[in-house]
């Protein structure tokens, strides 16, 4: 018995040897393409693009003669999970990855280093900065994608538009959400010039997020700014009324936010995005394109959604605040609180 | 040479459950001296062993080993110098390690990371040997597949290895058969006399008390309320000492474990 | 499949470290050490700062050095402050999640996509040689390798033995010149370095260290010691040692034929403990069987 194990080990080991030796890319199972998304974490906006995407792909193989068969993963944050969903993928030969948020394309770009598969990334903030693209019209290896990269001034300009003589402003994010840090350390930079407290409090999970709000209700800030970040985002329904009982506008850094309670979210269009990366996925395996010399595509993100309820609760006219953002914003639009699109 | 003066060991005082376990107990074991100690149960033998080797600290008094305060040292310092065997065969050796090993430890020979040597093997054998129980043919065997007998002859072997300065043998054949309790008190009798070892030993059974060693004490209630040796002990008898016990402790000795192993 | 294989054997070569860690303090001493999986993500956290800043070897030896100190924190717990090992080993993990936190500099994730490995290295090493691409399993089977090396030595010196007896008959070893607590702090101390040490592996070889990276790990690293036991009860220490690294190459292809059946990604742990837990059971129901058969004919008989 002990014999048979020992030689059967042996043998796995050899197999296994033999199975890490290069990878040739696999070909395409007649006119099926094969692709495998993988989400970040359950929330609006992340799930909005992920349908957008979903029903995209559905809509250009209509009529056709290919399809895709897609593989929908989520890895609710979970970074041992998220790996072993990318090696599934890798696994199952697939043809093509697409990871919504920076961790998930981070995650992608570092399991396809020895086997290329394209990776189309979607809602990644900063791709420059992290390494995913050498530059954002020449990616230059096998990673492309979209980008919802937040104009942090933007935001700002709103914030000072509302409340002009506002003395302390409080900064809301995960420090470990690629997505914030750029735009936090812009934010910072830019309230501090104009002479503004600003006091930062963030979390790595929903409570520390909420015991974060807290104290930023008890430091007496005037207003909250939070980027694209998706520790917020999935923490947002249970910290947007003690915000509002506190008098306290939350600006962030996409409408999903407003969707789930922030006085205002400010960003790109998700539903857009998630219609071009699929765009993009498309186009990579049909023309057979390389996502190295594919640019990576930013939106305008000039859309203001505001919590109509929220507004009302702090004392603001909705209409009036219409006016007042219109000519900081490429359109302003009002939602009421919701847990998804 | 060992000396207790005026132990005191009171378990929960000041509560309903208080039991007096030593009381002002003093004693003085001379080098080479074999003292077989009896007494009912509830009498303090245990407690008094425990004292010491350590497992108890004294509540008073004070414990001399070689002119050194030993009353409040850890036990596994006074392990050193005193040697101790149970009962329980189980409880002198570990079951999952094999002889050689459990003796390796017994025999600390080296420093702290030597493994063990072909002539340490050797060794074991030539003392294992001597038990004349087959143990040196089972130096790789797991002590657990041993029989009772055997552990206890190997736990004497392993206590008695480095020569300790005083050995406290606590019933150490009760639990075993009689045909292996009685070789083990032979390899007891032989180890202690060859060795000039300081013995206490306690036991249930009053002839063996009478006939081994060269003093035998007893205890009740946490009192010595006997001690003979020479001249006296040898005229001694078992009848004698029941008399002696009731007189002395005012009842009559009805402790049916020491009446009927008689 | 073979790629399949390659990580189930990446992985379960890097886990047997952990297992090897637990072999020491569960099998050995008898300890239930609940802080194995702070200590893990300790290893990653500390590996991956020391990587960023001072290079891959740096970054092991950081690793393994902080995982002693966590080992001797917990033993010292329940030594010289009479904690219960149990409520130790929860009271080191839950601090040891602040520590990781502060120690990755208040994030929840470190990504090391740029940072020279272990494994950058030794890939670089192995082009144009027969084993290119196959940095990790070569890194991790060398590394396991020594770990069952030295602690086959270790485990038959004295020392060893005194810590071995520790576990074995706790009765014992108090009564002899053994300190069963400072037997306790080694053993610890020990167990918490290759715990450490399998998480710096781990980080390193997925390129990124979040502070879930240790979570589940003692449940997973206890399954395969258990599940190597079933298979080498008995024996010689080397082939406990080996079987122990068996069992964690067992469970992790459990894992994977999991994998393989189309389910959704959070089902996945589910499946592995039912497999796990059919595998465990399987010869106890052997065992039993005869006797079961037994019952049922004299019950028919009746």
């Amino acid at each position: 018995m002990k014999k048979t194990l020992l030689t059967i080990f042996a043998l796995l080991l050899a197999l296994s040897l033999i199975g890490c030796q290069k990878n040739e890319p696999a070909d395409e199972d007649g006119n099926v393409y094969h692709i495998g998304i993988c989400n970040y974490v359950d929330h609006a906006s992340l799930n909005q693009i992920v349908d957008n995407i979903t029903s995209q792909l559905n809509a250009l193989a209509r009529g056709r003669d290919f399809r895709f068969e897609i593989n929908c993963q989520n890895c609710n944050a979970d970074a041992n999970l998220l790996n072993q969903i990318i090696q599934n993928f890798i696994d199952q030969k697939i043809d093509l990855m697409i990871g919504v948020a920076t961790p998930v394309a981070l995650a992608m770009q570092g399991a396809t280093e020895d086997h290329p598969i394209p990776v189309v990334f979607a809602a990644v903030s900063d791709p420059l900065t992290y390494g995913l693209v050498d530059s954002l019209d020449k990616p230059g290896h096998n990673i492309t994608g979209t980008s919802d990269y937040l104009d942090t001034n933007a935001v700002m300009n709103l914030i000072l538009a509302l409340k002009p003589e506002i003395k302390k402003v409080g900064l809301l994010f995960d420090f470990s959400q690629d997505a914030s840090t750029t735009a936090i350390n812009q934010a910072r930079e830019l309230l501090q010039g104009k002479g503004i407290e600003v006091v930062e409090k963030s979390g790595t999970n929903v409570s520390e997020i909420q015991i974060a709000a807290d104290a930023l209700i008890q430091a007496g800030v005037e207003a909250v700014f939070t980027p694209s970040d998706n520790t917020v985002m999935t923490a947002e329904l249970s910290i947007y009324e003690a915000l509002a009982k506190a008098g306290i506008p939350h600006f962030a850094g996409a409408d999903s936010f407003a969707l789930n309670g922030a006085f205002l979210g400010y960003g790109v269009d998700y539903a857009n995005l998630g219609v071009e990366t699929a765009n993009m996925a498309a186009d990579i395996l049909i023309e057979h394109l390389n996502p190295g010399d594919v640019a990576v595509r930013t939106f305008d993100n000039g859309i203001a959604t505001i919590n109509t309820e929220v507004c009302a609760q702090l004392g603001y006219d909705f209409e009036e605040l219409k006016n007042l953002f219109a000519p900081l914003c490429t359109r302003v639009t009002g939602i009421a609180t919701g847990e998804n699109f | 040479m060992l000396e207790l003066r005026h132990i005191t060991k009171i378990f929960n005082p000041h509560t309903v459950n208080e039991k007096i376990g030593i009381n002002d107990l003093s004693l003085t074991v001379n080098d080479g001296e074999f003292i077989t100690i009896i007494g009912s149960n509830g009498s303090g033998k245990s407690t008094l062993f425990n004292l010491i080797g350590g497992t108890l600290i004294s509540d008073s008094g004070d414990i001399f080993l070689d002119g050194n305060n030993i009353t409040l040292q850890k036990p596994c310092l006074r392990s050193r110098s005193i040697g101790r065997l149970f009962q329980d065969p189980m409880a002198g050796t570990a079951p999952d390690m094999t002889v050689a090993e459990n003796l390796a430890l017994a025999a600390k020979s080296g420093g702290w990371l030597k493994t063990i040597s072909r002539s340490d093997r050797q060794f074991f054998r030539q003392k294992l040997s001597q038990l004349e129980m087959g143990l040196e043919d089972c130096l790789d065997q797991p002590v657990g597949l041993l029989s009772g007998g055997q552990r206890q002859a190997l736990s004497l072997m392993m206590a008695t290895v480095n020569p300790p300065r005083v050995l406290l043998l606590d019933e150490h054949t009760a639990a075993l058969d009689p045909s292996s309790g009685a070789k083990v008190l032979e390899i007891t009798e032989k180890i202690v006399t060859s060795q000039h070892l300081s013995c206490l030993m306690v036991t249930h059974n009053m002839a063996d008390a009478l006939k081994m060693g060269g003093r035998t004490i007893m205890l009740d209630r946490g009192k010595i309320i006997m001690d003979i040796s020479g001249k006296e002990r040898a005229q001694a008898s078992v009848s004698s000492l029941v008399e002696r016990f009731r007189s002395t402790s005012g009842k009559m000795l009805d402790d049916d474990e020491l009446m009927l192993n008689n | 499949m073979s790629n399949l294989l390659s990580s189930v054997i990446e992985l379960g070569l890097i886990n047997a470290l952990t297992v090897l860690a637990l072999f020491v303090s569960y099998r050995v001493l008898d300890i239930c050490d609940l802080s194995t999986d702070g200590c893990f993500t300790l290893g990653g956290a500390v590996g991956a700062v020391v990587a960023i800043s001072f290079g891959p070897c740096l970054s092991l030896l950081a690793a393994v050095g902080a995982g002693m100190l966590c080992g001797l924190v917990t033993s010292l717990l329940q030594t010289k402050l009479g904690v219960n090992s149990l409520l130790a080993g929860i009271a080191v993990n839950t601090a040891l999640y602040s520590v990781n936190i502060a120690v990755m500099k208040g994030s929840a994730l470190i990504n090391l996509n740029k940072v020279t490995t272990v494994f950058s290295l030794t890939r670089q090493a192995l082009i144009n040689t027969p084993l290119a691409g196959c940095q990790t399993i070569i890194v991790a089977l060398i590394t396991v390798i020594l770990a069952v090396a030295f602690l086959n030595f270790f485990l038959r010196t004295r020392l060893g033995l005194a810590l071995r007896a520790t576990g074995d008959n706790h009765q014992m070893v108090e009564n002899s010149s053994i300190d069963p607590h400072r037997m306790k702090i080694i053993g610890l101390i020990i167990s918490g370095g290759l715990t450490a040490l399998s998480g710096c592996l781990l980080a390193q070889s997925q390129k990124s260290v979040n502070i879930d990276i240790g979570s589940g790990i003692l449940t997973v690293a206890l399954a395969s010691l258990l599940i190597g036991r079933i298979f080498f009860p008995r024996g010689k220490l080397i082939v406990q040692l080996v079987g122990s690294v068996a069992g964690s190459l067992l469970f992790r292809f459990i894992y994977a034929l999991a994998l393989k059946l189309n389910m959704p990604a959070y089902m996945l742990k589910l499946v592995s403990s039912s497999i796990v837990l059919l595998a465990i059971s399987l010869p106890y129901l052997q065992t039993q069987y005869p006797l079961f058969i037994r019952r049922l004919r004299q019950n028919r008989r009746a």
